[in-house]
């Protein structure tokens, strides 16, 4: 059986930590292995500890604290071969998180695409309901758009079936920038979990609405490296 | 397998797509004849692939889609290739597939459908023994009430639409061995009918007499057919064999969409597609119409009995609203009732539709393709028959028109062609386009009257009289016509400051940003200057075009080939040489990322236009076909084929040097003659 890591430290969302991998054990039929510095459970997990972990072949995902992001997630995050679900500090310890909605931001590209294809599966066989998001900015705006709506209709069934092909995902889009619309739609929609594909990349001029989620998000973010990333 | 000639200026090429492409290659080798279309799809099942088969006019119900039909390409391919080519050959009309790579014999498939035979599709098909397996010859879709079953050797299966209507098909297949080779011969009779259930008797026996005659000669037919198609209309174009590609596929696919037979009910999409619903908008009468009259003139016809089939709805709902005459459907299905969403989702959030309700200038453009098919052809059987849809539009301007206090009249809250700005007054395009209408369907009356002795009792004089008092935004100092009332005072905002077109820029800026500023959908007011250019003041184009282009995003697919037929009337054909590329590419790469909903048919429809009338600037006034040639740079020579006023006429323009050749006698003008008969031939 595979495992989930739970990385647990002082201070942070112990409980919510625990919590959410327990949702994703159960999405993926894993067990929950806690993760703490030295062993010890209720220390600081470090980051090389967390990732040794995870390049075991029985781990299938880490889910960490975003408490001290710097020290913890980032570090973490950039070298990871595998799904992190990063949990915010503002889910309080309440016990409470289940994982019913998801919200998959996609940039239309084959690769984040990829990167979130298994877990979409996972998550949609668990029977979560997905709804994606895509945001229009003056690169990626369509060039024609002939009808409301049919045009709508059309553009998102083909979104959807380049990218997203599951039965029962929902779409919307926006126009701006990504990271100003993920939050926004996110709690317009109750989602539980915010799910990114992202090349892996924290320097200057990339991974802009990774940061600005993983900051501000008040639910969970599952990140999915893609395979340029790594 | 008989052999299809690979000559790069006859064939659209298809790669292995990746799966996220699957589905625009299937709708580029699109093959249509008789009213039904079928996609490229490959004949075995492959990830993202949609097949599908389509009957034109026949909807699943009074406002829904077109009813999917009993699909007849399905093989059983095991393994399946993991390489292959499409290749649409558009001079013999057929779609060969040739698996790349891989062991053994390849998987070779050849199909078409008949263009002899309307209704009639044949395949071979090619493999090793092992691995190809024919299956049933006619597989049901899954999302229709369907039925089938055996009569005599063959299979049928029918679809059933809510309304009553239906598609009908009968197919027989041949399985043979030669060596190690598995052959599949596949043939299908198609029948479909909107109304009522089709009977399986005529798709039997279509379906019988082409099994007769057997692939081979099917194969002959078509072959010879394609070759008589392109003899009468076609383009050569050697220096820029790109274009001359594009524009042939615009061509074959527009020979193929459009029915030529009773009424052609020709969608946003054609037969290419589910998307758009199939329902018929202005671009059948503005676009396609106007192409088809120098293509196949009996398909014109065809689009024409569409509507005039369903003039009675449009009777009824201008009466409903309190008016006179005729209003058409801004989007049309089975019935002729309007069925434009009265919402949609538009970021996030449902935004009414006012198309619907506003967009009223179709009726005017209905009674305009009414007239320019009149005028390209020839005939007073035509002129009666269409007679009613020139005649009942006007009468519905006549009603819809208000007179302000000093007897100026105006059209209120519309939509014109740019949709980006809803609800105006005096929209130049609605406003000159119903003036024009109204003086057409005074002429109109006048033979009617003529014609039947005391029919119309129409006051002809007091639609004149009206259209020469409706307003039209023209200001004599600029030589510009304003687009509504008020345009000028908003946000003089132009394209070039927002990004670089063509783009969608409602999405981008959202709908209260754009509304509030110039930017444009599509051509507005320059739509007057390529429909009706004798209801525009002369010498207006320039001006007009050099105000608006600069504001004009070309969000619209139809935006970019009537610029550029424009921009070639302008004496600008470099520039309109780059906006035909623009839409040239538009389904062929896919740049609206929606192609795998069907082909933009207008935009096929406008690039022929654009390389016709625009490029080489033929027109039709007063029986007289004029030439006015704008070629760009790139183009040292071109050769048109087309179909004018009952004759075939070709037309080689090189440099200075114009000739033209038709098979019948027919007045022509060329550059700087006065209008003459010609017999045989005419040249500068």
């Amino acid at each position: 059986m595979s495992t989930v890591l739970a990385a647990t430290a002082p201070g942070g969302p112990g409980l919510a930590v625990t919590d959410v991998a327990e949702w994703m054990s159960g999405v993926l039929n894993a067990s929950v292995l806690q993760v703490g510095a030295s062993g010890r459970p209720d220390q600081a997990p470090d980051p090389d500890r967390v990732l040794a972990e995870l390049d075991e072949p029985r781990s299938a995902l880490a889910v960490i604290p975003a408490t001290a992001l710097d020290q913890l997630a980032w570090p973490v995050v950039r070298r990871a071969r595998k799904p992190v679900v990063i949990v915010p500090g503002a889910l309080v310890e309440h016990g409470h998180w289940q994982l019913k909605r998801a919200l998959i931001p996609l940039d239309g590209t084959a690769e984040s695409a990829d990167a979130v294809t298994e877990t979409v599966g996972l998550l949609s066989d668990a029977g979560v309901e997905l709804l994606v998001l895509h945001v229009f900015d003056a690169a990626t705006v369509p060039r024609f758009w002939d009808h409301p709506g049919h045009a709508d209709r059309v553009w998102q069934h083909e979104f959807l079936a380049r990218f997203c092909d599951r039965p029962g995902v929902r779409m919307q889009w926006r126009s701006g920038t990504p990271g100003e619309h993920v939050l926004d739609v996110a709690a317009a929609e109750h989602s539980d979990l915010i799910a990114l594909g992202w090349s892996q990349r924290l320097d200057a001029g990339h991974a802009r609405t990774v940061r600005r989620t993983v900051e501000l998000s008040p639910v969970p973010v599952l990140l999915l490296p893609t395979r340029t990333g790594q | 397998m008989p052999d299809v000639d690979a000559d790069p200026a006859w064939t659209v090429r298809v790669g292995t797509p990746v799966p996220l492409r699957e589905r625009i290659a299937e709708t580029i080798c699109t093959l249509a004849a008789g009213g039904v279309g079928t996609r490229g799809s490959v004949e075995e099942k492959r990830s993202g692939s949609t097949p599908l088969v389509l009957a034109d006019g026949v909807y699943e119900d009074a406002s829904g889609g077109l009813l999917p039909g009993p699909s007849w390409t399905g093989l059983v391919i095991d393994p399946p290739p993991a390489a292959d080519e499409r290749l649409l050959d558009l001079r013999t009309g057929v779609l060969a597939r040739t698996e790349r790579g891989g062991d053994g014999p390849p998987l070779r498939t050849l199909r078409f459908a008949s263009i002899t035979r309307p209704g009639v599709v044949a395949m071979r098909a090619e493999a090793g023994a092992a691995r190809l397996r024919a299956g049933p010859a006619l597989l049901s879709p899954a999302a229709a009430p369907s039925s089938t079953g055996n009569l005599c050797g063959l299979r049928w299966a029918r679809v059933t639409a809510k309304s009553g209507g239906g598609i009908v098909a009968v197919a027989g297949q041949r399985i043979g061995r030669d060596h190690t080779l598995r052959i599949v011969e596949r043939v299908a009779g198609y029948v479909a009918d909107p109304v009522r259930q089709p009977r399986l008797g005529p798709a039997a026996r279509a379906t019988r007499s082409a099994i007769a005659a057997g692939f081979e000669t099917l194969l002959r037919e078509q072959q010879a057919a394609w070759q008589a198609r392109w003899d009468s209309v076609g383009i050569d174009l050697p220096a820029d064999p790109d274009t001359q590609l594009a524009v042939r596929y615009s061509l074959f696919q527009l020979w193929s969409n459009v029915n030529r037979r009773g009424e052609a009910a020709v969608g946003a999409r054609g037969l290419s597609g589910a998307g758009y619903g199939g329902h018929v908008f202005w671009d059948a009468d503005v676009f396609v119409l106007p192409a088809m009259v120098t293509i196949d003139p009996r398909a014109a016809l065809a689009m024409l009995r569409y509507r005039l089939r369903r003039l009675p709805a449009a009777l009824a709902r201008a009466t409903a609203e309190g008016r006179a005459g005729a209003r058409f459907p801004w989007e049309s299905a089975a019935t002729g009732a309007d069925v434009t969403p009265s919402s949609g989702p538009l970021g996030g959030s449902t935004v009414p539709i006012l198309t619907g309700t506003q967009e009223e200038h179709i009726t005017a453009d209905v009674a305009w393709a009414a007239e320019r098919f009149l005028s390209w052809t020839r005939g007073s059987a035509a002129r009666q028959e269409l007679a009613p849809l020139l005649v009942e539009t006007a009468r519905y301007w006549s009603s819809r028109c208000r007179a302000d206090s000093s007897g100026r009249a105006h059209v209120d809250t519309v939509i014109g062609p740019d949709e980006y700005h809803e609800a105006v007054d005096d929209n130049a395009y609605t406003n000159v386009m119903a003036r024009w209408n109204l003086r057409a369907g005074a002429a109109a009356a006048e033979r009617l009257s003529t014609d039947r002795a005391g029919r119309t009792g129409t006051d002809v004089a007091a639609w004149r009289e009206l259209a020469d008092r409706i307003v039209d935004g023209y200001d004599r100092q600029t030589g510009r016509y304003e687009q509504f009332a008020g345009y000028f005072g908003l946000e003089p905002l132009l394209i070039a400051d927002v990004t670089t077109p063509p783009v969608a820029a409602d999405l981008l800026l959202g709908r209260d940003r754009i509304a509030h500023s110039q930017v444009i959908k599509q051509p507005d007011v320059l739509m007057l200057h390529h429909l009706v250019p004798g209801e525009v003041e002369p010498g207006s184009l320039v001006p007009n075009l050099d105000f608006y282009l600069p504001r004009t995003a070309h969000g619209s697919s139809l935006s970019p080939a009537v610029t550029a037929t424009l921009l070639a009337r302008a004496g600008r054909p470099d520039d309109a040489l780059a906006m035909l590329d623009i839409a040239l590419r538009l389904d062929l790469e896919d740049t609206t990322g929606m192609t795998a909903g069907g082909l933009h048919l207008a935009n096929l429809a406008g690039i022929w236009q654009a390389v016709l009338t625009g490029f080489a600037g033929v027109s039709v006034a007063g029986g007289v076909l004029s030439v006015d040639p704008r070629l760009p740079g790139a183009w040292p020579a071109l050769v048109l084929r087309f179909r004018c006023r009952g004759r075939r006429i070709a037309l080689s323009i090189a440099g200075e040097r114009v000739r033209l050749r038709t098979d019948g006698p027919i007045r022509v003008a060329l550059p700087g003659r006065r209008p003459r008969r010609v017999d045989e031939e005419v040249s500068t």
